[in-house]
């Protein structure tokens, strides 16, 4: 197996009678065409359970944010199965990616709240997305999950008046308030200072666990390594035991 | 509790000098618009106020006539006929010309437009002309236009105080007698009424046995149209002989299609729905391009491309409807300031204030349209 093993025993132990959220099976990638092409993902075979804390690690242009888009059906699959939330992404429409999209937490690098609307419209806005959720439900939502993340005094701040590890934590509760069923984190810490970002990941550990939805996060910080229940290393395209 | 986030008024009025530019850009575009079409209909409606007051049931005019300021002459001899024709009850001269008036006040000279018009009652139903219509019977007495523009001297002002006023026209002396209204328009800058005699007096060299308008009146309970094929038939091909409904159209034709007024008003109000389209689409467009980054993360998490258009679209409906009312409000106080300064019949109507509504909206929502095209920039697999 190239997969992966554990730094630590999860919580739970992961039974393998679980049906895993993300199974990807000989998954390759290239860019580029003819004289150009470019293979980043040499058969990656990947599988996510409910409830872990997975990291992604490997140095640049190793393939960690090709395989994620993947994942996160952001990009066709080229070859391979890529089975994510009970969807097969190999050759799924336009249509199908966005409802898959729809069912997960994304938390980027660059948080991208937009700059004209509040702190709770920002989170409001996922929403948008859920006509079936009523108006006032959406706001105690976003009320609710702001709290959590100690925001509960800034609902009516405009992103440029809080602090850049503020901003990590709107996205972080951004990302969870529709109740997701799969967070994928790019860096969520690099643009945060030690401590910020330990609140960001821990949150991201415990709200993971008792909303049962696994996370898959891309990280250099060697800070936060301890929340992850495996580590998942790329190297050159391939997933590698990770370095001890 | 409250509701939706107006999204898209957020992102507009985010940034005050964005909004107040593209704002001020719809204002313009509509000003533009409402002053070049309403300057159009003020040239068709002056030029149409003397012609709309002509009394007569049937007009009989030179095929080479443009229109009532730029008319060719028929045979003079060819209205002597008409009488026999059964159903016609009366028929009448018209001389037209264009005489240089020596402005006694400034000593200047200007074009005027002259009326020589054969005896009879007041061939035309303006304010004013019945009053002092037979003294134009008396050797060089004219009527004279109160609405002229006043480039001709305080003509009215003068006369009002009981002074006699004598100008040259065409270097002949003549007297106002009395004040008509009927208003200039942009081919015509003011009208002096006056006898058929005298109209000679002033333009001696002019040939006599040329007519410019024939005006017919029908006896009582005759339909004009049935008594018409007869007299162009009496007529042949040197004449043309036209109801007045006909003849309102022939006028109104002229100035919408051979003048430039038509086109120059056009391609004015064309200029304004541009420039309004220009700006609209520069601040959208530039307003997707700085939340590119944005939209690409909502596009990740599941906002479609049609979710992220209307946006935009309702961006640019917004525009319109900001800038519509005060583009208005302005136009309507120039329409004040010019209807003063030129005496043109300038009124904001009711199917012009809806039409540039509506070409407004089309214009702002063209802007948006082509804007949201930098929407296909933001790519989803990008924002990791």
């Amino acid at each position: 197996m190239k997969t992966s093993t554990s730094t630590r025993p999860p919580a739970e132990p992961v039974a393998s009678n679980t049906a895993p959220t993300v199974t990807g099976r000989g998954i390759c990638h290239s860019f580029g065409e003819g004289e150009l092409k470019k293979q980043i993902l040499f058969d990656v075979d990947v599988s996510i359970y409910p409830g872990e804390v997975v990291l992604l690690t490997g140095p640049s242009g190793s393939g960690k944010t090709t395989l994620l888009t993947l994942i996160a059906g952001l990009r066709d699959v080229q070859e391979g199965q890529l089975y994510v939330l009970g969807h097969e992404l190999h050759g799924a429409t336009r249509d199908e990616l966005v409802d898959v999209r729809r069912k997960i937490g994304f938390i980027f690098q660059a948080h991208n709240l937009l700059p004209f609307l509040s702190v709770r419209q920002n989170v409001e806005l996922v929403f948008e997305l859920h006509p079936n959720v009523s108006v006032d439900e959406a706001t105690e939502r976003a009320d609710k999950i702001l709290q959590l993340v100690g925001l509960g005094d800034r609902l009516d701040y405009m992103p440029d008046k809080i602090s850049g590890g503020q901003k990590q934590r709107v996205a972080v509760a951004r990302a969870l308030v529709a109740g997701p069923q799969l967070i994928l984190a790019d860096e969520p810490t690099a643009a945060l200072d030690g401590k910020s970002g330990r609140a960001v990941v821990d949150l991201l550990q415990s709200l993971a666990r008792e909303q049962g939805c696994p996370v898959l996060m891309v990280t250099h910080d060697s800070r936060v390594l301890d929340v992850a229940d495996r580590v998942i290393h790329m190297e050159d395209g391939r997933i590698v035991e990770p370095a001890q | 509790m409250p509701a939706r986030a107006p999204l898209a008024w957020l992102q507009l009025s985010h940034g005050r000098v964005k909004l107040i530019v593209a704002v001020a850009g719809v204002v313009v575009a509509v000003l533009l618009m409402l002053m070049q079409l309403g300057f159009m209909q003020a040239a068709f409606q002056s030029a149409l106020i003397v012609p709309r007051q002509i009394d007569a049931d049937l007009v009989v005019i030179s095929p080479q006539t443009q229109a009532m300021f730029r008319t060719a002459q028929f045979p003079h001899v060819l209205l002597y006929r008409m009488p026999s024709v059964p159903g016609v009850d009366s028929v009448r001269a018209i001389y037209l010309a264009t005489m240089p008036w020596h402005n006694p006040w400034t000593r200047g000279e200007q074009s005027i437009f002259v009326y020589g018009i054969e005896p009879g009652d007041p061939p035309l139903r303006l304010p004013g002309l019945a009053e002092s219509w037979p003294e134009i019977r008396r050797t060089d007495a004219v009527i004279y236009d109160s609405k002229s523009k006043p480039i001709f001297g305080p003509v009215a002002k003068a006369f009002n105080r009981g002074e006699n006023v004598e100008v040259e026209v065409n270097r002949r002396r003549v007297r106002v007698v009395g004040l008509a209204q009927a208003g200039n328009s942009f081919g015509i800058d003011g009208n002096l009424f006056t006898s058929d005699l005298n109209f000679f007096r002033m333009f001696p060299n002019r040939n006599k046995s040329g007519a410019d308008l024939g005006l017919v009146h029908v006896k009582p309970g005759v339909d004009p149209k049935s008594v018409q094929p007869e007299l162009q038939k009496l007529v042949g091909a040197e004449a043309v002989v036209l109801t007045h409904d006909e003849f309102l159209a022939f006028e109104h034709n002229y100035w919408a299609r051979s003048s430039p007024v038509g086109f120059v008003f056009t391609l004015g109000t064309v200029v304004g729905f541009c420039i309004g389209f220009v700006i609209v689409y520069q601040i959208l467009y530039t307003d997707v391009s700085n939340h590119l980054s944005q939209y690409a993360t909502m596009k990740a998490m599941g906002f479609t491309d049609s979710y992220l258009v209307r946006l935009v679209l309702k961006e640019a409906v917004i525009l319109a409807a900001l800038g519509y009312w005060p583009g208005v409000l302005l136009a309507w106080g120039l329409y004040e300031v010019a209807r003063n300064a030129t005496a043109l019949p300038l009124d904001m109507t009711w199917q012009r204030v809806l039409g540039v509504f509506t070409a407004t909206l089309v214009m702002c929502l063209i802007s948006g349209a082509v804007a949201v095209r930098r929407l296909r920039a933001a790519q989803p697999a990008d924002v990791f």
